[in-house]
């Protein structure tokens, strides 16, 4: 009985303290609702003012600089804090959270950095509100509706399908929302509006990658290569392959092994490495998680197997080249990888700053990489907000505008220069950066990826005509 | 069964012949993993009637252990340097599966101990909390990347008659009979004999002067030690050529079917469960594809498993090698 | 005479829904604060008219529906089942048939809500009647197993019938909470949009809720109905002695299938209610996952009664929020506050390379858990917590409150 009591003591504080959580929530909400309505009464007052009095034009216009910033929600004049989202798979290891974690880390070094140099506008720190998802529509749903009126744009969300469970409330909040995914339809401006895109889509980075990798074959002698292609099923596997084949299709390269959507985690998928094996390809392109790549490469690898292999970037894995890895030597003879960032060695200022900024944590991630993802999409959240704040508008809508009217999106080099204005066509980003795994450089403290290219844009991929999705998800 | 098969197999000629021998080889090999997670499983049920739903988080964990020996810290290779790396490496593999077992032990005394006597359903229950706790723990330990278990025998192949086979499978057949003919002969023991005694009748071996308690720690701690064994296994190449990962942990689900497919309460049935499983999944894998067989959908090799399961209950309900339970009033 | 628990007087008081006054009050009480909550008018419950909350609560009902049904299989008729989640997603499935849109390549008729929704409940029961031969042949952890299988192949089903799904890791969009006579353009009621309802203005979430609730409550009824009627007694006997009950004449191959029929039932609606509440579904949602959810709430709440499956759907749902928002706290207290409890939080909640803890701000930099981790880890360890001091779940909390107040000021 003793200890049954202690442990309902426990239990009781333990709901208490999360109830006190709650309610310590529920207050900053409120308040921030206030000061909201308050500074759109002053804006209102401010305005009427300006049209009744045409004398003493000067001191008008000071004040209303002082007041005339819009907000709603997430931005709090008084505090001067400016909250942003992320809904992140933080706990669900077997999906995406090993990627996911170091992200979320990137983000934070660089929103640290944002606010040691004196924060957006006239000094707004700015805040991160992260929520785990586990990658579950649910719980993604969930953690949206949680956190949808604290803050004014969402950095970060993982997956695809969890991303448009909630695009409709996106699209009612007018929230911009930065994906971790590379699927071709946010690149469409009718699919999905809010949800940004970055970097060159899954299906036109598998033409240019497989653009390089005929190049490759006909440099060692063999003018018709063949092609086989293993993919996840969803987005990520289906809009890559679409690319795959559709450029299979304008090269006129034979397709011997069509394994799309067949690759599935839980499941012995050694043999789709077999029947890769079984057809004799010269080029692979498989495009899955890096724990099932490794099941589907072992297999072909054990039945003595060469080709040139690559995928899209999320298939591959520094883990890969590790100086314990049983496929070191292999992976670095077949595996011809794409990045939509530019790696780690790669030389500009954004690079710089990264490094400095990842030393200064004392950080020991080794997705170096995925600390750049991290701070590519913090980079577009800022450039939104910092147009915001000077267009005056801080409100949702008005940082949604904002970053629907940039047109040269920079990013210090990191990745290539992205624009959101204009059509499909228009919007479209087609460079990825070429790289061949090396053990040498990872075990000298680089990302184990030693740049071939840069902005690098095949002519097929060129040459495609870009104006809606490769692969549509329903609904 | 299988010879058949390969003369049917030659009907196809040397191709189909190479093709049935690496499915055949490559499904013994996975049916050595299952088999020694059904091991470990069905250890734990018969001593202690518990369906152990955190086997797979157990696996996870030894597999990290003997990942981070090996790899990271090299002990107690550093120690012995005198000894061969592929000695020193099974020492940290060793290590490795003792510090889980001692993990199992913990495990039954916090948390099984204290639930004898409670419902079937609570008692899993508190399994699948415990998956929770250590597939967490294990996860932040393994960290971002998946840690390699730097075994000795990486990605070399040898070939055995048309088969193509990995040194890492060998090695994994080896461990899976040493270990059934451990428990076999450990059966035969003091501590086996009381074990099988406190299986048949709690009370009744009690009342001879067995520790219910004692069993029970035993059984799980070497249950956890054979979950150990089967992560570490189940982390080589080629089955996850990148060692020990976020998934690992779920691999364990697939052995489920193994054990209804011998007996639950089976060591015999355990290990034939978990070679049939191997095969029939890694069969369907290799022949139930292409155009003919596109309306088994996706993922069909993982559900066979399931499907053969059903089978064999519908005809016998309690599994190939499992003793019926009589029913009183 | 006064009214006690468990004092009957007479047969009809036995088999009452409500026995006791005490009961009935509190009972109206109760449904008359569930009623206010989305109004904001409950001192000290203000917060939970947010509209997030009222989602938590609405998420709440659903799934205690489906706990509902998994009560009538496994608290009632004793049959361990852990593919519950297959149900579910055989009602979302009929529910996105019957009611979706047609889309690009998948298959929607666009009939109303009272169509889908109790078509989903007959769809999954019917489906449960097929498999119920099958499961009735092996008993305890077999059965645990078999219905474990079901659910893994259902997911292998489900993701193979793109044209009813959507397909793996893309999913499709069900019907929303919209009722209207047939197919015309304007629906009768509309709960998906804000309005005004009687003169009160009402957001999407309230009307959400409000309809959540009447589903509950009759959910509850037919529950209770069942159990307190001739077959729940039947389910009962075989549960607890399943040779003496066929003896008495209760057969049990034909009770059982009517449990899994029932039970299915439920799990149906839930699916579906699940469905046009969330919006979008993929069909990895209806993994083993799910189904842990659903017999966690059972044996959280108290193995076999009503009021234990509502209080552990309730818990199972709010938890992790609370937890989160405790493990917020902490964090936030360590960053920003001073004072005791920050250096207490201070231990648990690492900031850098140097300080040890078991929360971690930096995962990829410092030691320890992220925060999320922490949550995940916290769940599991009050469930273990919960099932070892309180095997009886929250209704054996409640059982012995009243016991303790029965019987005060003595303590015998």
């Amino acid at each position: 009985m003793k200890k049954t009591r202690i442990f309902v003591l426990v239990l009781v504080l333990t709901l208490i303290a999360a109830a006190c959580g709650g309610d310590s929530d529920d207050t900053t909400t409120t308040a921030a609702a206030e000061t909201t309505t308050a500074a759109a009464e002053t804006t209102t007052t401010a305005a009427a003012a300006e049209t009744t009095t045409t004398a003493a034009a000067e001191t008008t216009t000071t004040a209303a600089e002082m007041v005339e910033l819009k907000v709603d929600f997430g931005v709090d004049v008084e505090a001067k804090t400016i909250k942003i989202g992320q809904l992140a798979d933080l706990t669900n290891f077997a999906a995406f959270a090993a990627l996911v974690n170091p992200i979320i880390d990137g983000q934070k070094m660089y929103w640290d950095y944002v606010n040691a140099n004196g924060g957006i506008g006239d000094g707004f720190m700015v805040e991160m509100v992260t929520r785990d998802t586990a990658y579950n529509p649910q719980q993604h749903i969930a953690a949206y509706d949680e956190i949808r009126d604290q803050v004014v744009a969402i950095s970060h969300g993982t997956g695809s399908d969890t991303n448009l469970s909630i695009a409709e409330d996106l699209a009612e909040d007018h929230m911009i929302l930065v994906p971790a995914t590379w699927y071709s339809g946010w690149t469409d401006t009718n699919v999905a509006p809010g949800i940004v895109h970055t970097g060159a889509p899954y299906c036109l980075e598998a033409m240019s990658l497989l653009d390089w990798l005929k190049d490759e074959e006909a440099k060692g002698g063999n003018d018709a290569p063949t092609l086989a292609v293993a993919s996840l099923p969803g987005d990520f596997g289906l809009d890559s392959v679409a690319g795959a084949l559709k450029w299979a299709a304008s090269n006129g390269i034979e397709v011997v092994y069509d394994g799309k959507g067949k690759i599935l985690p839980g499941q012995d998928n050694a043999a789709i490495g077999s029947a890769i094996v079984e057809s004799g390809a010269d080029m692979v392109f498989v495009t899955t998680t890096p724990p099932t790549f490794g099941e589907v490469y072992g297999a072909a690898l054990q039945q003595g197997f060469e080709a040139r292999w690559t995928g899209a970037g999320p298939t591959y894995n520094p883990a890969f080249i590790g100086p314990d890895s049983p496929i070191a030597a292999p992976i670095q003879r077949d595996w011809y990888g794409g990045f939509y960032s530019k790696p780690w060695g790669s030389e500009s200022a954004g690079m710089a700053l990264i490094h400095q900024l990842y030393e200064e944590a004392g950080s020991t991630e080794p997705l170096k990489d995925y600390i750049t993802l991290g701070v590519v999409e913090a980079m577009i959240v800022e450039a939104a907000l910092r147009k915001a704040y000077a267009n005056g508008d801080m409100t949702r809508e008005g940082v949604f505008n904002a970053l629907y009217s940039i047109s040269d999106m920079d990013f210090m080099g990191i990745a290539p220069p992205e624009n959101y204005t204009g059509s499909t066509a228009d919007q479209v980003q087609r460079s990825i950066t070429l790289y061949r795994p090396n053990q040498e450089d990872l075990l000298a403290g680089g990302s184990g990826a030693v740049i071939v290219q840069e902005d690098f844009v095949g002519p097929t991929a060129e040459a495609f005509e870009f104006t809606e999705a490769c692969y549509t998800i329903e609904g | 069964m299988i010879s058949g098969l390969l003369v049917f197999a030659q009907a196809g000629g040397q191709e189909a012949v190479d093709k049935f021998a690496n499915a055949t080889s490559s499904g013994i090999a996975l049916g050595a993993i299952y088999a020694l997670l059904a091991l470990g499983l069905v250890l734990i049920y018969k001593a202690t009637q518990v369906l152990n739903f955190a086997h797979g988080a157990l696996a996870a964990l030894g597999a990290f252990f003997a990942a981070y020996l090996a790899t990271v810290i090299n002990f107690p290779g550093r120690y012995v340097t005198f000894l061969p790396t592929t000695m020193q490496w099974i020492l940290s593999a060793l290590v490795a599966v003792l510090i889980t077992a001692v993990v199992g032990l913990v495990l039954e005394r916090l948390a099984i101990r204290p639930m004898i006597g409670e419902p079937l359903f609570s008692v899993v229950m508190i399994t699948i909390a415990l998956d929770i706790v250590i597939r967490t723990i294990t996860d932040d330990f393994i960290g971002s990347s998946p840690r390699p278990l730097g075994d000795p025998w990486g990605a070399d192949v040898v070939n055995i008659g048309p088969a193509i086979v990995a040194k890492t499978e060998i090695a994994t057949l080896l461990v899976t009979i040493i270990c059934l003919v451990g428990i076999a002969l450990f059966f035969r023991t003091r501590y086996g004999v009381a074990m099988r005694a406190t299986a048949f009748d709690q009370e009744a071996a009690m009342a001879q002067g067995i520790s219910a308690g004692r069993i029970f720690a035993m059984a799980w701690a070497i249950g956890a030690g054979l979950a150990a064994v089967a992560g570490i296994f189940s982390s080589m190449f080629p089955r996850a050529s990148i060692g020990v990962s976020g998934g690992t942990a779920f691999f364990a689900f697939r052995a489920l079917p193994a054990i209804v497919i011998g007996g639950l309460d089976s060591i015999t049935g355990a290990v034939v469960g978990g070679f049939i499983v191997g095969l029939v999944e890694t069969y369907a894998g290799v022949y139930l594809t292409g155009a003919t067989w596109s309306f088994l959908g996706l993922g069909f090799s993982g559900v066979m498993p399931y499907l053969v399961m059903l089978v064999v209950l519908l005809i016998r309900p309690y599994g190939l090698f499992g003793t019926e339970e009589i029913r009183r009033v | 005479m006064r009214t006690r628990p468990r004092l009957f007087v007479s047969y009809a008081s036995e088999m009452s829904l409500l026995p006791t006054w005490t009961q009935k009050i509190a009972a109206l009480v109760f449904l008359g604060v569930l009623v206010a909550i989305p109004f904001g008018i409950i001192p000290g419950l203000g917060f939970l008219a947010d509209n997030d909350w009222l989602k938590i609560l609405s998420r709440v009902a659903i799934y205690a529906i489906g706990a509902l049904g998994l009560h009538i299989l496994s608290g009632l008729a004793g049959q361990v089942s852990l593919g519950h989640a297959f149900f579910v997603g055989i009602g979302a499935y009929t529910a996105a048939v019957l009611g979706g849109e047609v889309g690009k390549g998948v298959w929607g008729l666009g009939l109303p809500i009272w169509v889908w929704l109790p078509a989903a409940g007959i769809v999954a029961a019917v489906i449960g009647a097929l498999i119920a031969p099958t499961a009735v042949r092996v008993r305890g952890i077999y059965l645990a197993i078999v219905t474990l299988g079901l659910v893994f192949i259902g997911e292998w089903i489900f993701r193979s019938v793109a044209f009813i799904t959507g397909g793996s890791q893309a999913g499709r969009k069900l019907p929303r909470f919209e009722f209207r006579i047939w197919k015309e353009e304007m629906p009768l009621v509309d709960f998906t949009t804000d309005g005004t309802w009687f003169g009160v203005e009402m957001t999407s979430e309230a009307k959400t809720y409000l309809l959540m609730l009447a589903f509950i409550i009759v959910a509850v009824i037919i529950a209770k109905n069942i159990q307190r009627t001739r077959v729940g007694r039947a389910f009962m006997a075989i549960r607890d002695r399943d040779i003496a009950a066929e003896v008495m004449g209760v057969a049990e191959a034909r009770n059982k299938l009517v449990a899994f029929a029932l039970s299915s039932a439920f799990a149906g609606v839930t699916g579906a209610l699940l469905g046009a509440f969330i919006g979008r579904l993929v069909p990895e949602t209806f993994s083993l996952l799910m189904s842990i959810q659903f017999v966690a709430i059972l044996l959280i709440g108290g193995l076999g009664t009503v009021t234990g499956t509502l209080l552990g759907s309730a818990f199972v749902i709010i938890l992790p929020r609370l937890v989160q928002d405790f493990t917020g706290l902490l964090a936030s207290t360590v960053e920003t506050g001073t004072g005791f409890f920050a250096s207490v939080a201070g231990i648990f909640v690492s900031t850098g390379i140097d300080d040890p803890g078991i929360i971690s701000t930096l995962p990829g930099t410092s030691p320890g858990l992220n925060v999320a981790q922490f949550n995940v880890l916290l769940y599991g360890l009050l469930l273990i917590g919960f099932l070892i001091f309180e095997p009886l779940g929250l209704y054996g909390i409640w059982i012995r409150i009243r016991n303790y107040w029965k019987s005060w000021p003595f303590t015998y």
